[in-house]
């Protein structure tokens, strides 16, 4: 078990850390106030990159329990759950800070348009996943249920955009612009909050896994101390 | 007296405590409720006159109804402690789930027989069109519920808070066929009669051109100094008053809708609109009617996915439970 990974995570949350820092003093002193949404275009350099980890999380808790059904391991176990908590909290950001966004460029708060829905209803499966996990109960039985659930999950998400694009031919799809590409001016923000976000996330991750790694070592040394109570008391 | 208020208080002291430090309660209420006020906007969103929600009211009877039936699956089987024993039949997964499914899908099929003719009934359907279309729909929706209800109501069976976590587990999961069963039943529902459309555009300014395409037919109209959003419409609507002539639309209505101009496009189904306006924005999908029968195909595949994935699982579950 790796006892002491600190140095390296020193070194990986000081970069998370400085990665963050350089993006906002970058999206706010240096790129430019975009002429027709003004201040709130700042969202994207922030948008963007939580849309991208939460989707990163989730698919880490769908891969991992995967590999947790096929061969039960500890460590795909605490992935999974790991990467669930990350997507829901960046996904979190992304559904606070879109609606943000598009009332400024849409007129309005939601649209229940593909890109929104699917980002809702995926935060709402894992954020029952994590509800599962939260109260379903601990052991071998729960942790497979789980990982069960984590599959769905990744399914879900397949089904939930496909779906979504197909439903919302119906209703109106929204497309500001010509769509895609950011002024030059913006990229040097948009790349570093994107690597700073990638980092964060790692490290975030990271740490769960560690946490979780932590919390079972605590749980069988009570064990291990209530047995050689046990064995100091009938001993007596 | 005080003897009384002295228990309460320790009562209802002991409840916050408890909730405070497990917080179960009122996490997984708030979440229900957000599920809840999801499973309403899929359904009920941009429907306009109360014909038009027996879409959205009959699939969320579907959706809670169904709980009822997924929420017992398999417990007979654990009140009567007899899983572990079936769990020692070889190969009993693909019996075991698709023997459950099936009973599932019967209750789903059978309630539905009865609660859809109520909706319509409630909802002053004289006449239902494309009758074996919407059953059809809903046969897949129920098909889909009950295999991924099979597989949750499997699962969940053996977990704490099983009955809270239930419809938190399955709600989501089946979200998107719900939503295509929805929309696919208010087309077909209303196949053949007026379809309506609606899209927020940004204020119009002047210089602006409008641009309206149904199929062959394109509309456009610059907005000139000092025109009201009003003016607009008018330019517009007299325009598609020449096109439904040559068209044979249903018509066209305007109206203002707050942030803007608004318009309302009725049409035959198998139309396409799409309209042109800086930002851009486009439509899709006005021919409502016609895609009633495109989605069935699609809910089908999604059973089907649903099935395979389901299966496997469900082998997982059991494989060394």
């Amino acid at each position: 078990m790796n006892k002491k990974p600190f140095p390296s995570m020193l070194v990986l949350g000081s970069l998370a850390f400085a990665g963050v820092l350089t993006g906002i003093v970058l999206t706010f002193w240096v790129a430019p106030v975009e002429g027709s949404l003004g201040i709130v275009q700042k969202i994207f350099y922030f948008h963007v990159p939580s849309a991208i980890s939460s989707y990163i999380g989730f698919g880490l808790c769908g891969i991992a329990s995967i590999a947790y059904l096929l061969k039960p391991a500890k460590w795909a176990d605490r992935l999974a759950q790991a990467g669930a908590e990350l997507g829901v909290v960046f996904a979190t950001c992304v559904l606070i800070t879109g609606p943000l966004w598009g009332y400024k460029s849409w007129g309005t708060y939601w649209e229940w348009e593909p890109r929104l829905t699917s980002m809702l209803l995926t935060f709402l499966i894992y954020v029952s996943y994590l509800l599962l996990r939260q109260f379903g109960g601990e052991g071998e039985m729960a942790r497979k249920v789980g990982a069960i659930m984590g599959v769905l999950g990744l399914v879900g998400i397949g089904i939930i955009r496909i779906s979504v694009t197909l439903w919302g031919g119906v209703h109106p799809q929204v497309v500001t612009g010509k769509g895609g590409g950011i002024h030059p001016s913006m990229k040097p923000a948009f790349y570093t909050c994107f690597v700073a976000f990638m980092v964060l996330s790692a490290v975030l991750i990271w740490l769960r896994v560690r946490i979780a790694q932590q919390a079972d070592e605590i749980e069988s040394l009570h064990l291990l101390a209530g047995d050689v109570e046990y064995d100091l008391e009938k001993n007596q | 007296m005080k003897r009384f208020l002295r228990q309460t208080a320790a009562i209802l002291g002991k409840e916050l405590r408890v909730e405070l430090r497990t917080r179960e309660i009122l996490y997984t209420m708030i979440f229900f409720g957000l599920v809840i006020v999801v499973v309403f906007g899929f359904g009920l969103f941009e429907k306009r006159s109360a014909a038009q929600a027996a879409p959205g009211v009959l699939w969320t009877a579907l959706l809670l109804a169904g709980t009822v039936s997924v929420n017992r699956t398999f417990e007979r089987e654990r009140e009567g402690s007899c899983m572990t024993g079936l769990m020692m039949v070889p190969g009993i997964a693909w019996s075991l789930f698709l023997g459950k499914a099936m009973a599932n899908l019967l209750f789903l099929l059978i309630t539905l027989a009865v609660v859809g003719p109520l909706v319509l009934f409630v909802f002053q359907y004289t006449t239902v069109p494309n009758v074996g279309g919407v059953a059809l729909t809903l046969f897949l929706g129920a098909l889909g519920y009950s295999i991924l209800g099979t597989l949750v109501g499997g699962m969940l069976g053996q977990v704490r808070m099983k009955g809270i976590l239930l419809p938190l587990v399955l709600f989501p999961m089946i979200l998107p066929v719900f939503g295509i069963g929805v929309t696919a039943t208010a087309a077909l529902l209303t196949e053949g009669d007026a379809q309506s459309f609606e899209f927020l555009l940004d204020e119009v300014k002047e210089g602006d051109e409008l641009r309206l395409e149904l199929d062959d037919v394109v509309l456009e109209v610059t907005v000139k100094a000092g025109d009201e959003p009003g003016d607009v419409i008018a330019a517009l609507s007299s325009k598609v008053t020449d096109a439904i002539d040559r068209e044979r639309l249903r018509g066209v209505t305007f109206t203002r809708i707050s942030n803007g101009v608004g318009f309302t496009l009725v049409s035959d189904p198998g139309k396409k609109l799409e309209t042109n306006h800086s930002p851009q924005i486009i439509c899709r999908g006005a021919d409502l009617g016609s895609k009633g029968w495109g989605y069935l195909p699609v809910l089908a595949a999604l059973d089907f996915l649903f099935g395979i994935v389901a299966i496997w699982l469900f082998g997982r579950l059991l494989d060394s439970a």
